[in-house]
């Protein structure tokens, strides 16, 4: 074909694909040319017949998580838990699902609930078969043995399956006659094969379903002996700790509820049982609504007024937000006995700050989802701050202070004594020159106090989430005041190594290695630097060769995380020629053989990473043996235990790149053991929480690899708990930050695997507009975090197309 | 190592002058790319990961971040790499689905059995660590069983066949003597993993003319793999 001719083929595509009336459009364009429009006519069935055709990029094809890999993608309602659902067949029959209850009088309304709250039938109702009737008929493999209630447009009767020997005992929902008509049966019908999808613990499953002889439909489910949780809580006399409990389990139920599409729409406390065992059980999908598939019901009342939502009462469109709403109604009255608006009491504090943000009237005003809900009260419980209330300075201090009291006081002591003292000092200096004796006494206790409190308090806090902004000021002031004491006294050694490590732990927080950090490698890598320099002009002692090990090691990793491969390596390697020998030597410390397992772990990783994979894996294998044999002569050098956690982390990463899967998940889980224990011991730990969560992400990645998606989600969702809380608790750490972004993109990937696309899209949007702000700098150390912004906006690009074909 | 020192500058310093009209650039330029791509590639395979760098990602971008100092870079340039990187890319996948579908028809061995490769003493690792260190990694394609790909079931369905990737590549070769510009926007999108955005600013195009165009060729690219059935 000539290009010309090309080129008018093009301009007659484009506008077939937009003219309204296409073959219209092409008899007049290809009047004289039958020719072009057959070439047309033939392009554009390959176009609609084209489906994904190379929408997916070819490279995703290396992408381990296989997130579109088809044969992973389970259909969501295709009843693949034997137990939900009996019959798969009959999950295609409209007959066969029950209606979803929109009736018209709320208070009419008895779910299998009322049994346990013992509503009797409503009034108005008129059944054609007297209830009475129904007793002793079978239904399928069940015997109706009694009546349990009534609502406007079905009956609830017990019945007990009555083929086998156990007789379980089951709630069995019918459809009153004359309420068959075709839109509740198309209704019972996606709302049966939504059901049939949920599966967990704490939603009651539909266990069968059928039409009876006279053609009525009927709904099987779990018979729930529990109480409402209002009245558990209340009978028992529970701790606010314990209503807590029970409702974030609730809230665990109604968050599955979203991820698969619905809302619930009819949360109240007579639909959430509680077990004699303590289980929470979410029952009656009655009103349940498809999220964005239904119209609007104007006036069709099918929800109890007491827990809808401003926008449910108005009649307009129901949505997540609506059963964040009911959730408030239901966490008010667990807190208070009494619906809001009562004259109960206010909540006090943050919790009454976390339900009135679930109440707002504007839905946009609420949270966004029933997740950040569940978080705030997370964070409640364990005392970070909750991320309803304005973050002012007064507010997440004293959230600090609730934490870490004693640390606090020291920190607050400290940075009063500095200013006083640097005050001191120098109006001493300059003023009162013959008082120069005592100003010189005075200097060095300043000196003392200052290093004393850089060097042990920081330690104390370097770890703890949160501190990011408090050990930056606490190290930037704390190096200007030993800069200037360094002016003042140059040649001073010991005063020369003060200054070195100040400038090592600026760095620390400016972008260090494996730690809290302000994400400016640049700045980091520009202070170690310094730090290196001065230690190079000192007398090389053990001691300054240790801190110049440290400054070659930690440089090396700064350089890694920058993607400068051959810097990191340069630098490791003087890292190694120290370590080697500090360790050779006789006086050789723990300490010493830890540095040495630690360059053999960083260095290994940097050559790996290189490219030269089996020897990176050498030089990491030689630092595990290290630590596990110091480990094992202590068990508890938590220190090695450390160290031995991150290099199975790293060894499990890079077999897992080698496709060494087997290998690749003890090691993880190795480092998820250790990890564990050591969170577990220090449990403000923020880094050893990390470590954790990505020994978990490792183990997933496996389990996915292995087809066990949904292990791999459970594994992957823990992970991403975790390092949200981390990151909501200490917003100006990147590391952090980034962190949730990615854990956020696993579970997304997981979900779209899953073929549970609507989750995976709310994942992937959460995911992006985390780690977006990490992207807006040139700083080399976030290549990864531009990455993954790139990454998640391509996913989503895929998730949106797909769930556009899907539709 | 030859490798890691040319990672940050030799990218930036050769695509400017390629940029700069010098076209003896772009030969080095393109072996430079291609070897670091297939690195990339394998990496990203492999989804290293530690608390501080985790790359997945489209690569061609991962690429950029890198290799190329964007001070020093205008948007031409940009263009020009992105374009370039593609073209690399698909060389790439194309050799390896090529190398999968020989090792097929060869032994009649599963190259995919993940079992195989763990149990086994045959870790694609062999490649990696002499494949890509040094000079020796340019070979044509030789990534072999378990490198690239590796993790791809390439099983029925949805997406592509190592087939319909070489498949692709011919049918693109003859899009090429009528329309190269629909080329270069496959091959960004579908090689590279670009967006229909990034695809349009890359080029300096605007983004209902990258659909259009995309729209078109994988038309034509849909009925020339069915003629071929």
């Amino acid at each position: 074909m000539s290009v010309d001719r090309w080129l008018r083929v093009k301009e007659v595509f484009a506008s077939a694909l937009e003219a309204g009336n296409r073959s219209a459009y092409l008899a007049e364009a290809c009047r004289d040319d039958p020719e072009l429009r057959s070439e047309v006519e033939s392009l554009l069935e390959a176009h609609e017949d084209s489906g994904d055709f190379i929408e997916l990029p070819a490279a995703a094809r290396l992408d381990p998580g296989a997130w579109l890999e088809p044969g992973a993608r389970l259909e969501p309602g295709a009843c693949l838990e034997s137990g939900a659902c009996l019959e798969p067949g009959t999950c295609l029959d409209p007959r066969a699902c029950l209606e979803p209850r929109a009736c018209l009088e709320p208070a009419a309304r008895v779910g299998p609930l009322a049994l346990a709250s013992g509503s009797s039938a409503a009034p108005g109702s008129t059944p054609a078969l007297p209830p009475s009737s129904w007793i002793g008929r079978r239904l399928g493999a069940y015997r109706i043995v009694g009546e349990l209630g009534s609502g406007g447009m079905s009956e609830v009767f017990r019945a007990i399956r009555a083929d086998d020997e156990y007789h379980k005992e089951v709630a069995v929902k019918i459809l009153r006659p004359g309420h068959d008509t075709q839109f509740l049966l198309e209704r019972f019908k996606a709302e049966k094969r939504l059901l049939a999808s949920l599966d967990h613990p704490n939603i009651a499953r539909i266990l069968d379903g059928g039409s009876t002889d006279e053609g009525l439909p009927y709904l099987v489910m779990d018979f729930i002996k529990g109480q409402p949780i209002d009245q558990y809580c209340r009978e028992r006399n529970l701790s606010t700790r314990q209503r807590l409990a029970l409702f974030q389990t609730l809230c665990s139920a109604v968050q599955h509820v979203h991820q698969h599409l619905m809302v619930h729409a009819d949360l109240k406390c007579n639909n959430i049982l509680v077990t004699n065992e303590g289980s929470v059980r979410l029952l009656d999908f009655g009103v349940s609504e498809l999220i964005q598939a239904i119209p609007v019901r104007h006036g069709l009342m099918a929800f109890t007024p007491e827990y809808a939502s401003p926008e449910q009462l108005r009649g307009d469109v129901v949505s997540t937000a609506s059963d964040v709403y009911s959730l408030g109604v239901v966490l008010h009255q667990l807190l208070t006995g009494d619906l809001p608006g009562s004259h109960a009491p206010p909540i006090a504090d943050d919790l009454g700050a976390i339900v009135r943000n679930a109440l707002q009237k504007e839905p946009a005003r609420r949270y966004s989802s029933v997740e950040l809900f569940n978080l705030d009260i997370e964070h409640y419980l364990h005392g970070f701050p909750v991320s309803c209330r304005p973050a002012t300075l007064p507010y997440t201090v004293m959230k600090f202070w609730g934490r870490h009291k004693a640390g606090i006081s020291i920190l607050g002591a400290f940075v009063l004594c500095l200013i006083g003292a640097v005050f001191a000092a120098s109006w001493e200096a300059h003023v009162a020159r013959q008082q120069r004796a005592r100003a010189e006494r005075h200097f060095a206790d300043v000196r003392k106090l200052a290093s004393t409190f850089m060097f042990d308090l920081h330690e104390s806090i370097q770890n703890l989430p949160g501190s990011t902004e408090a050990r930056h000021l606490l190290v930037l002031n704390s190096l200007k005041y030993l800069d200037g004491l360094a002016a003042e006294s140059a040649g001073d050694p010991l005063l020369q190594r003060e200054l070195a490590t100040a400038y090592e732990k600026v760095a620390d927080v400016q972008g260090g290695y494996r730690q809290a950090n302000l994400g400016d490698s640049a700045g980091a890598i520009q202070s170690y630097r310094k730090a290196l320099a001065i230690r190079l002009a000192l007398p090389p002692d053990a001691e300054v060769r240790r801190e110049l090990l440290r400054s070659y090691g930690k440089l090396g990793e700064v350089l890694a995380g920058s993607g400068d491969s051959a810097g990191a390596i340069s630098n490791s390697r003087l890292a190694l020629a120290i370590a080697e020998k500090l360790a050779a030597q006789p006086g050789a410390t723990t300490q010493d053989r830890r540095y040495l397992g630690s360059v053999y772990v960083s260095l290994g990783w940097q050559i790996a990473r290189s490219g030269e994979t089996e020897r990176g894996l050498l030089l990491m294998n030689q630092g595990t043996a290290i630590f596990e044999s110091l480990v094992d002569a202590d068990p508890s050098d938590t220190r090695s235990r450390h160290h031995a956690a991150v290099a199975y982390g790293r060894l499990g990463e890079t077999l897992i790149g080698l496709q060494r899967y087997d290998a690749a998940f003890k090691l993880h889980s190795k480092q998820q053991q250790f990890a564990h224990t050591l969170a577990v011991a220090d449990p403000a730990n923020g880094e050893l929480r990390t470590l954790e969560a990505y020994a978990l992400l490792g183990m997933a990645t496996v389990l996915a690899k292995r087809g066990a998606l949904q292990d791999a989600l459970l594994k992957q969702t823990e992970a991403s708990n975790t390092l949200r809380v981390l990151f909501d608790a200490d917003a100006k750490d990147t590391e952090a930050r980034y962190n949730a972004a990615f854990a956020l993109s696993e579970v997304s990937t997981t979900l779209a695997s899953l073929g549970e696309l609507r989750a995976a899209e709310l994942k992937l949007r959460d995911a992006l507009a985390i780690v977006e702000p990490l992207t807006g700098t040139d700083d080399p150390a976030m290549g990864h975090a531009r990455a993954l912004l790139a990454a998640d906006n391509e996913r989503l690009q895929r998730l949106t197309n797909r769930r556009a074909a899907s539709r | 190592m030859s490798n890691a020192d040319s990672q940050n500058q030799p990218v930036t310093r050769l695509l400017v002058q390629w940029s700069g009209g010098n076209e003896a650039a772009l030969g080095e330029l393109t072996s430079l790319l291609y070897r670091e791509l297939r690195s990339l590639a394998q990496r990203h395979l492999r989804r290293e990961r530690s608390n501080h760098t985790i790359q997945r990602t489209a690569l061609v971008h991962e690429a950029f971040v890198r290799l190329v100092n964007q001070q020093s870079v205008d948007w031409r340039s940009r263009g020009h790499f992105f374009a370039l990187a593609s073209t690399v890319m698909r060389r790439i996948l194309v050799d390896h689905a090529r190398a999968r579908l020989s090792s097929k028809r060869g032994g009649g061995v599963s190259v995919e059995s993940l079992e195989e490769l763990e149990e086994g003493g045959t870790e694609p690792a062999d490649e990696s660590s002499g494949g890509f260190g040094g000079v020796g990694g340019m070979g044509g394609g030789g990534v072999g069983g378990g490198g690239l790909g590796g993790g791809s079931s390439g099983g029925a369905g949805g997406s592509d066949s190592d087939e319909d990737i070489t498949a692709i590549d011919s049918a693109l070769t003859r899009l090429a003597t009528i329309d190269d510009r629909q080329v270069q926007i496959v091959q960004m999108r579908y090689f590279g993993g670009m967006t229909i955005e990034e695809t349009a600013q890359a080029l300096d195009i605007s983004e209902a003319t990258v659909k259009r165009e995309w729209t078109l060729a994988r038309a034509w690219l849909k009925r020339e793999l069915s003629k071929g059935r």
